[in-house]
């Protein structure tokens, strides 16, 4: 009687497993995911990180820590289209719905490309959600003691052995820190780590400590980006006007709400 | 011993099946029925390579004569041109006027937008989702 059973599981794991690979197919070929592998790898240097990558990583973990009860009153009036408390997008709050600024680090997380260009005294980051370049400085200037909040934050990177560790300081709290509500205060302190683990594949790891915000650090799960040797950094913006436009035409109508 | 692999078995395929779900779970599938894809004929008003999200209008005509004004919401341009289509080509295929069939999932709240799936043309040519909660192959 057993053997049958077992049978029976190990064909519906194996059917499990063939679905989720097509998902994973279609999630690439859709561009979100956009995960594609690269050529085989080939010999590398740790300390070059140029080139275009792609992740859609979302957020840094899947459980944030406890939130403070300031964390909490944010993280409530945050009412997301993403995750498990989503809601048609005309009924959220999400910024991205007017075009407002991704911020960071949620604009890692999107899933689209970004290319990290190296130049002396900086490296920067070009995304291509949006063209947001990110600049990261190497001259060995100081993070600022008290930094005006701004969407990207400032940021500092130096390399301790082959990990290039970028600190950043001074984030504008409008901007949420992932697609599902998860907020951050302008106090927020985001270390991230940098590891190219060979020529296709990067390996990053954030940690965030916002006090004000969480009672004990996030440190994320390891992140990957895969090389996308043939890609190029394309022009993708949000633009508020024909946002506008869609959110008269198809999004409120599709989430139920009735255009004024 | 076997009954310790049937629990492993059982939580794998717990875990597999929760897990596209998750994926699933986005902005834009949210506002849409994605279990049920509905297929309606109709005339293109307009096209709009829009960002972020590209749109298709059109009119379907019931056979009272009833024109009722539809929408789909389609991918963004990036994404467009990334599976190798131009804008150009967008436009030239959905043509004011042009007779379309439009499949896509529909609004949970009735109202006639769809999340775009696909698109066929008189003559037979077709255009796909490249994506996103839409694409059905």
């Amino acid at each position: 009687m057993r053997n049958p059973l077992m049978r029976v599981f190990t064909g519906l794991l194996v059917v499990l497993l063939c679905s989720s690979f097509t998902l994973a197919q279609r999630g690439q070929r859709g561009g979100r995911g956009g995960n594609r592998p690269a050529a085989p790898s080939v010999p590398h240097d740790p300390h070059d990180l140029s080139g275009i990558w792609r992740g859609n990583p979302q957020t840094l973990s899947n459980q944030p820590p406890p939130m403070t009860p300031w964390g909490q009153e944010q993280f409530k009036a945050h009412i997301p289209s993403y995750g498990p408390r989503a809601v048609p997008p005309a009924q959220g709050n999400d910024p991205t719905g007017k075009c407002d600024p991704l911020g960071y680090p949620r604009t890692l997380f999107f899933g689209r490309p970004f290319e990290i260009i190296p130049i002396s005294g900086r490296v920067l980051q070009l995304f291509e959600w949006g063209r947001v370049m990110r600049e990261i400085w190497t001259d060995g200037q100081q993070l600022p003691k008290e930094p005006d909040p701004k969407w990207l934050g400032t940021a500092v990177g130096k390399w301790e052995g082959d990990i290039f560790v970028i600190d950043s300081v001074g984030f504008d709290e409008r901007a949420w820190l992932d697609h599902f509500g998860n907020p951050h205060s302008e106090s927020m302190h985001l270390q991230e780590r940098y590891h190219r683990l060979d020529r296709d594949t990067l390996e990053v790891t954030l940690t965030i400590d916002d006090p004000m915000t969480y009672t004990k650090p996030w440190v994320s799960d390891k992140i990957t980006f895969r090389l996308q040797p043939n890609e190029r950094i394309r022009e993708e913006f949000c633009v508020p006007s024909e946002e506008e436009s869609f959110n008269q035409g198809v999004r409120n109508p599709a989430g139920g709400v009735v255009n004024k | 011993m076997k009954n310790s692999l049937m629990v492993v078995l059982l939580v794998a395929i717990g875990l597999l099946s929760i897990s596209p779900l998750a994926l699933a779970h986005h902005g834009t599938g949210i506002s849409y029925d994605l279990s049920k894809l509905v297929t309606v004929k109709g005339v293109v008003v307009k096209y709009a390579w829009s960002n972020p999200h590209s749109q298709l209008y059109f009119d379907v005509t019931d056979e009272k004569g009833s024109v009722e004004h539809w929408s789909a919401e389609m991918n963004a341009p990036g994404n467009i041109e990334r599976a190798g289509f131009t804008r150009r080509q967008m436009f030239d295929f959905f043509k004011p006027g042009s007779e379309v069939t439009v499949s896509g999932f529909r609004s949970k709240y009735g109202a006639p937008v769809v999340v775009f799936s696909k698109a066929v043309l008189a003559d037979g040519r077709e255009f796909k989702s490249q994506g996103g909660p839409g694409q059905i192959d």
